[in-house]
C-alpha cells in the first residue's frame, strides 16, 4: 500500500494522476478518507505554501499542486459525511474586481493562491457591480469577501460595496479584504476594510489571520 | 531617410510565419468586440460579425487592403508657445525616435522626504513645466492625479498640462465618460475641430484586454479619436504567462494579432486614421506574481515586436523605452533604463515611452526624468550611427599630418569639436577635481540639476478666452461626472 509520504510528494510535485492512484490505493487499504485528507493531502499543500513563500516554488507549480490536491479531494470528499468536511477547508472566499474595472490577473492570482492555501474560492470575475457582491455574500455566505481595483475611477467603488453590505445587514457576517496595485493600508483603513494585502502571498497569510 | 542603426531581431522567414498566422487567426477565429456601434460599422465594411457573441472575423482580403491604406507616415504637432506650431514627422526624418513620458502613474516619489504619496495637481503642473524645459522629451503623458475626484482626474491632468506645457500631449483616458471632455479641452486649445484634425496637438491610447478582447471604454476611445483625427496608440499590455503565452515568441504573435485587429478596426471606422502599433510587454514574475516591465524577456519581446511590425505592416510603433522595476532612482533604474531604451530604439521603435517612471510605470520621480532626458540624447546619438563621407573620413587631415604629430590644431578638429555628446550629468573631471567639487554621485548630480532647473520653471501664458473655456469645460465635467 502507498504511504502518506508518497501522497504528500505527489501533491508537492503536482501529479494529479498519481494523487488519484495513491488516494484510491489508501482507500482500498481500508484507511478512512477523513484521515487521508489531513495526513496526506493537506501537509503536502502546506509544504507547497512554505516553498512558495521562500521563492523555491513558482506560481504555475503551486497551481499544479493545488490541482493535484483537488483531484484527491474530489475522490475523498463525497465519502465524508457531515461537518467534518467544512473543518478541513481554511474558509470560504468570494473574490472579484469592482465595477468598471477589467484588471483581472491580480484578482485571479490572489484567488488561485488562496485556493492553494486551503480556502474554497469563488471568483466572480471582473467589472462586478456592488449588488452582485452583496448577492454573492448572501448566497454563498463566504467568510471573506475579496475586492480588487486598480483604477482611480473604480477604487472608490470598494467603499460602495462595503456600504451596500451594511445596508443589507451583511457587513458583520463577512471579512472584507481589499487589494490592487495603487491600494494602500491607509486607504483600506479609511473605508473600513478588515484587511489589505500587497500581493498574493501576504493575501493568504492575512486571510488565515482573519480566520483565526 | 538617413541610414540609422537597426537591429534585426527576427529572420524574414520568422516574420512571414508570424504574419501568416495573424491573418489566419483573424479571418478564422476572430476577436471579441464589446461595442454595438463598432460592431455595426465593421459588419457594414465587410467584416464577419456575430452579434450574439460579439465575435468579429476579418477576411484576409479586407486585412490586406486595409493595411495598404493605413498611413505609413503622419505628423504629431507641438507648440513653442500658445500659437507657434512645430511638426514631429513620424517616422522621425533622421531615422531616430521620439520620447514620451510615463503615463498613468499613481504615485509620486517625493524626493525631499523620500516617501511615496499620491500625485497632486501641483506635482502635475511642475512635472509639465519640467518636461517643457527638457529637450529630450517630445511627448508629454500625464499621471493619475490623486487630490481631485477620480471621475475627473484625467480632465484635471490634461487641463493642467495645457496650462503648463506647449509640447504634444499623450492622453490616457480613465473612463468612457471623460473622453468627450478630453477632446473638448483639446479643441479649445487647438482653436477648432478642424485645427485639431489638421495639426493634432494630442494623441491618445486605446488598449486591448489581452487576450483578444476589446471592451466598450477602449473602443469608445478608438471611435472618438478616429472621428477627430487624433492619432491613436493602439496597444495591449500582455503579461507573459498570465494573459499571454509564457514564451516570448507566443506573446509577440498574440500582440501582433491584437495590433492588427486594432489597426483594421480603426481604418474601417475612419480610413486614414493615424495609428501607432504598441508593443508593450510585461512579464509576470513567476515567484512573486509581480508584473515586470524591464525583465530581459520583456525587453526582448518588445524588440521582436518592433522589428516584426516594421517589416510586416510598416506601421509606426511605440513601446516602453524608459522605466524600471526599481522603486527609486538607483543602480537598477539606470541599468534597466539604459538597456530597454537602447535596445528598443535600435529595434526601430518610433516613440519610446515611459521617461521619468519607476515601479513598472506606477510611480514618477523628477530626478529620474532628468536622467531619462539625458538617456534620450545618448540613445539618439548611438542610433544615428557612424556617418562615413569625405569630410568624416578626414582623408586630407590624415594625409597632411606627419607621423607623431597631433590633430588638435587642425581646422577640421575645430570645426567638429562641439559635436560630441557631452552630458553634464556624467563625470568628465579627473578625481582630484571631482573630490574637490563634493565627490557627488550620479543621483546627486541629477538632483542638483533638478533643483537648478526648478528655479526657472514657469507656466504657459494662454489667451484669456481659451483659459476661460477650459475652466468651463472642467466645471461642466465636474457637474456631470462627480
Ligand atoms: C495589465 C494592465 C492593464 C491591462 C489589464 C489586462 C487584464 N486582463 O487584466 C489592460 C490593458 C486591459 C489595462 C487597461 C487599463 N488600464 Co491598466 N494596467 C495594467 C498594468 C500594467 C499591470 C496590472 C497587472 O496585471 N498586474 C499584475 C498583477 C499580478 O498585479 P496586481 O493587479 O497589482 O495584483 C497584485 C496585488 O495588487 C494584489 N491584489 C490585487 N487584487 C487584490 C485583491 C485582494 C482582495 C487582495 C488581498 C490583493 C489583491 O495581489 C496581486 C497579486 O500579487 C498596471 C500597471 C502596474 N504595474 O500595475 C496598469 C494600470 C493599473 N492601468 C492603468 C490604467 C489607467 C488603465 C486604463 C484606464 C488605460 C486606458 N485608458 O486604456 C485601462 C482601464 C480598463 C478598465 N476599464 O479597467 C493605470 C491605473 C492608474 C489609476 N490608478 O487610475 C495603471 C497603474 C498603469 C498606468 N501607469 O497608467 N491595464
Amino acid at each position: 500500500m502507498a504511504s502518506y509520504e508518497e501522497l504528500q510528494e505527489s501533491v508537492i510535485t503536482g501529479q494529479k494522476d498519481k494523487v488519484e492512484g495513491i488516494a484510491n490505493s489508501l482507500l482500498d487499504g481500508g484507511i478512512k478518507p477523513r484521515e487521508i485528507i489531513p495526513k496526506g493531502l493537506l501537509p503536502g499543500m502546506s509544504v507547497v505554501g512554505q516553498r512558495f513563500k521562500t521563492g523555491e516554488m513558482f506560481i504555475p507549480e503551486v497551481i499544479a499542486s493545488a490541482a493535484a490536491m483537488n483531484r484527491g479531494l474530489e475522490i475523498l470528499k463525497p465519502l465524508i459525511v457531515g461537518n467534518e468536511l467544512s473543518d478541513m477547508s481554511a474558509g470560504k472566499v468570494v473574490i472579484g474586481t469592482v465595477q468598471g474595472d477589467v484588471h483581472n490577473i491580480g484578482k485571479s492570482l490572489v484567488g488561485m493562491m488562496m485556493e492553494s492555501g486551503g480556502f474554497t474560492v469563488m471568483d466572480i470575475g471582473i467589472d462586478v457591480p456592488a449588488d452582485k457582491f452583496v448577492e454573492a455574500v448572501e448566497e454563498e455566505k463566504p467568510n471573506i469577501l475579496g475586492l480588487s481595483a486598480l483604477l482611480t475611477t473604480t477604487i472608490p467603488l470598494m467603499k460602495d460595496v462595503i456600504e451596500a453590505l451594511k445596508r443589507s445587514n451583511l457587513r458583520d457576517k463577512v471579512h472584507v479584504m481589499v487589494g490592487g496595485a495603487p491600494i494602500t493600508q491607509e486607504f483600506a483603513d479609511s473605508i473600513g476594510a478588515d484587511a489589505y494585502a500587497a500581493d498574493a502571498v501576504s493575501a493568504v497569510d492575512k486571510a488565515k489571520q482573519l480566520m483565526s | 531617410m538617413v541610414n540609422s542603426l537597426e537591429l534585426k531581431v527576427l529572420t524574414q522567414e520568422e516574420i512571414g510565419t508570424i504574419r501568416d498566422k495573424c491573418l489566419e487567426f483573424l479571418s478564422t477565429k476572430g476577436v471579441k468586440v464589446e461595442h454595438p456601434e463598432v460592431l455595426k460599422t465593421l459588419a457594414r465594411e465587410g467584416a464577419q460579425v456575430s452579434f450574439d457573441d460579439q465575435t468579429v472575423r476579418f477576411p484576409k482580403d479586407i486585412i490586406e487592403t486595409t493595411l495598404r491604406y493605413t498611413p505609413k507616415s503622419f505628423s504629431l504637432w507641438g507648440r513653442r508657445n500658445y500659437s507657434e506650431y512645430y511638426e514631429m514627422a513620424i517616422p522621425h526624418p533622421d531615422g531616430l525616435f521620439y520620447t514620451a513620458t510615463n503615463t498613468g502613474a499613481v504615485t509620486y516619489h517625493d524626493i525631499d522626504s523620500n516617501t511615496f504619496r499620491d500625485v497632486t495637481v501641483a506635482d502635475t503642473a511642475e512635472w509639465a513645466q519640467l518636461m517643457e524645459v527638457s529637450e529630450g522629451i517630445d511627448i508629454c503623458a500625464f499621471p493619475t492625479i490623486g487630490d481631485v475626484p477620480g471621475e475627473v482626474a484625467d480632465i484635471y491632468a490634461l487641463k493642467t498640462y495645457f496650462e503648463n506645457t506647449a509640447k504634444h500631449v499623450w492622453i490616457q483616458p480613465h473612463s468612457a465618460e471623460s473622453m468627450g471632455y478630453l477632446i473638448e479641452l483639446s479643441i479649445a486649445v487647438a482653436g477648432s475641430k478642424e485645427n485639431l484634425k489638421k495639426r493634432p496637438i494630442v494623441s491618445a491610447c486605446s488598449n486591448s484586454v489581452t487576450p483578444l478582447q476589446f471592451v466598450p471604454m477602449e473602443m469608445n476611445t478608438l471611435l472618438q479619436c478616429a472621428r477627430h483625427g487624433v492619432p491613436l496608440y493602439l496597444c495591449g499590455l500582455p503579461s507573459t504567462g498570465a494573459t499571454s503565452p509564457i514564451t516570448i515568441a507566443g506573446t509577440v504573435l498574440l500582440s501582433a494579432i491584437e495590433n492588427l485587429a486594432q489597426v483594421v478596426m480603426s481604418q474601417l471606422i475612419e480610413p486614414g486614421t493615424p495609428v501607432f502599433c504598441g508593443h508593450h510587454r510585461l512579464t509576470l514574475d513567476m515567484a512573486t506574481g509581480r508584473s515586470l516591465l524591464t525583465s530581459v524577456e520583456a525587453i526582448l519581446g518588445e524588440m521582436a515586436s518592433a522589428h516584426f511590425i516594421e517589416e510586416a505592416f510598416q506601421i509606426p510603433t511605440f513601446a516602453w523605452g524608459y522605466g524600471t522595476d526599481s522603486h527609486i532612482p538607483d543602480e537598477q533604474s539606470m541599468i534597466d533604463g539604459t538597456l530597454i531604451g537602447q535596445l528598443v530604439a535600435l529595434a526601430g521603435t518610433d516613440v519610446l515611452e515611459g521617461a521619468g517612471g519607476l515601479d513598472a510605470c506606477l510611480t514618477i520621480n523628477p530626478v529620474q526624468l532628468i536622467i531619462d532626458n539625458i538617456l534620450a540624447g545618448i540613445f539618439k546619438r548611438i542610433k544615428a550611427g557612424v556617418k562615413v563621407n569625405d569630410d568624416t573620413l578626414a582623408w586630407e587631415e590624415i594625409w597632411d599630418t606627419a607621423p607623431g604629430n597631433n590633430f588638435l590644431e587642425r581646422p577640421h578638429t575645430l570645426k567638429h569639436c562641439r559635436e560630441a555628446l557631452r552630458s553634464d550629468l556624467f563625470v568628465r573631471d579627473p578625481r582630484a577635481i571631482w573630490v574637490a567639487e563634493g565627490g557627488k554621485d550620479m543621483y546627486i548630480r541629477a538632483l542638483d540639476k533638478y533643483k537648478e532647473l526648478k528655479k526657472g520653471l514657469r507656466p504657459q501664458q494662454l489667451p484669456e478666452d481659451v483659459q476661460k473655456e477650459m475652466n468651463q469645460i472642467l466645471k461642466q465635467a465636474e457637474e456631470h461626472l462627480v
